[in-house]
């Protein structure tokens, strides 16, 4: 059907001209639990992470957090998204972790080797035990997804407390991104969070 | 304040303008929005990009279609959404996937399901109704929970962008009419459009208490309206010959013995089992 026949037959049906502005659309009432303590927030998300088979690690420093990323890979190959996050606490410069790829194949190569994928979060909904992450070319979804196992290494300061706190914030930070995505629990997958 | 109800009855009422911003959105960022009359075409559009590329595509796909985006009939039979409805075609090449909303301001479609492995598909196809809609990103925070449960969530903006060596090479919208705007044009059926397909009025509350719709429909009356100008399917030569068959023990049993014998997948229709109840009657009689 082409559109302006469709869009004249829906102006029709509902009455409006066109280019006819709508009323200003009723603001959503959102639940913001700005009131939760930090700690309250990580007990939450605990519950709500680990119970949809998340593995959650919550360390004091980088340097323990790269201890455990060596325990992780227990000998094997990891691949890891090019952050400046994941630089400045070390990770990308672990024994066995490659990272700064230039290109799509070089990816695909260390891919077929590697079993573990580090990566970083856009941040944490408490309340869901949501870790929120977005694509970008120093993070691309290969590593995240593409591994048997995912770490996703976070500073306990993107611990939000729910959605709508996230969409307060900044709701246009949506249409940035090519890709945002909600991962509630493992969704089968072997991920474990690294919160320093 | 808003409730999804009075949001969702802004959005039916100025749906051209949310259907204009929402392609204006997309198509800035190499979406591509296409308009098709019912789910048909939808699966011809999909059979037509499929050959273009060389794609094998199953031979039910239509049925597959209709499952992942109903019309408007399927709406007033049908039960909840299902989660993570979408397909994976052509050896991970095509992802077909039923949109749970689409949000206009953003140009973003949000999918309900786990993401795409690795580097995901070639071609994201996402099918929805046209009244999917909601005006801002800010909305999602009270119509998520409608829907999403403990499932995973996605949005998507647009086709991989400059430098991004994953995500699909193509993003298309269809956007599906499927019968929605003649129950627009009528303010007494508009209502229905509201519906999300939570499916909480397919739960009946223990203490026998009224089903309350989150979105706000008139689940007492509006059903028993759209029921009544349904056209009565009980005349034609299909129900003729079913009836038929039905008056003849015999016959009925020599149908039913025929039809699990070539029953096809293809057909759409579940399997019927090994054995009619009249074979499990007799045989468990005998014991």
């Amino acid at each position: 059907m082409p559109d302006d026949a469709l869009f004249e037959t829906l102006r029709a049906a509902l009455g409006r001209k066109r280019f006819q502005k709508p009323s200003t659309p009723p603001e959503p009432e959102l639940a913001i639990r700005n009131y939760w303590t930090g700690e309250e927030r990580l007990q939450q998300f605990r519950r709500a992470f680990t119970g949809r088979g998340g593995h959650l690690h919550v360390v004091s420093s980088a340097e323990e957090a790269r201890s455990l990323i060596g325990d992780l890979q227990a000998g094997q190959e990891a691949i890891a998204a090019s952050l400046p996050w994941l630089a400045e606490c070390g990770i990308l410069d672990l024994a066995g972790v490659q990272s700064g790829f230039t290109d799509a194949e070089l990816l695909r190569n260390a891919g077929r080797t590697a079993r573990i994928g580090i990566i970083s979060c856009h941040c944490l909904l408490a309340e869901s035990g949501t870790v929120v992450l977005r694509s970008s070319p120093e993070q691309p979804g290969s590593i995240g997804f593409g591994l048997p196992v995912t770490v996703i290494v976070a500073p306990r300061r993107k611990l939000l407390g729910n959605l709508d706190e996230l969409l307060q914030m900044n709701p246009r930070s949506f249409a940035s991104f090519r890709e945002t995505v909600l991962l509630n629990g493992s969704e089968g997958r072997d991920i474990h969070l690294i919160l320093i | 304040m808003s409730t999804p109800a009075t949001v969702r009855h802004h959005v039916l009422t100025n749906l051209d303008h949310y259907l204009t911003e929402l392609e204006e959105q997309l198509t800035a960022k190499g979406g591509k929005v296409v308009y098709l009359r019912s789910v048909e075409e939808v699966a011809d559009s999909i059979e037509l990009l499929a050959r273009e590329k060389g794609w094998p595509l199953p031979a039910d796909l239509r049925q597959q279609m209709e499952r992942l985006e109903p019309g408007v009939a399927e709406y007033l039979l049908g039960g909840p959404r299902e989660a993570g409805g979408s397909l994976l075609l052509a050896a991970g090449e095509l992802r077909i996937a039923s949109a749970a909303y689409l949000i206009a301001e953003a140009g973003a479609v949000c999918l309900i399901g786990p993401p795409a492995d690795g580097a995901g598909p070639r071609m994201q196809i996402v099918v929805a109704g046209i009244d999917r809609v909601l005006p801002r990103m800010r909305d999602v925070a009270v119509f998520l929970p409608l829907l999403a449960g403990e499932g995973s969530v996605q949005f998507l903006t647009g086709p991989r962008r400059a430098g991004e060596w994953d995500g699909p090479e193509e993003l298309y919208v269809y956007l599906v009419d499927g019968g929605r705007i003649p129950l627009l044009a009528d303010p007494a059926k508009r209502d229905v459009l509201r519906c999300v397909r939570c499916g909480a009025c397919l739960s009946s509350p223990p203490d026998g208490s009224p089903v309350v719709c989150p979105v706000g429909i008139d689940l007492e009356n509006i059903p028993g309206l759209l029921r009544r100008e349904l056209p009565p399917e009980t005349s034609g030569w299909k129900y003729r010959l079913w009836g038929f068959v039905m008056r003849r023990p015999r016959l009925y049993e020599f149908a039913g013995r025929m039809l699990r014998s070539f029953w096809r997948e293809e057909w759409g229709v579940p399997e019927p089992p090994a054995k009619s109840f009249r074979q499990t009657w007799r045989e468990e009689g005998r014991k």
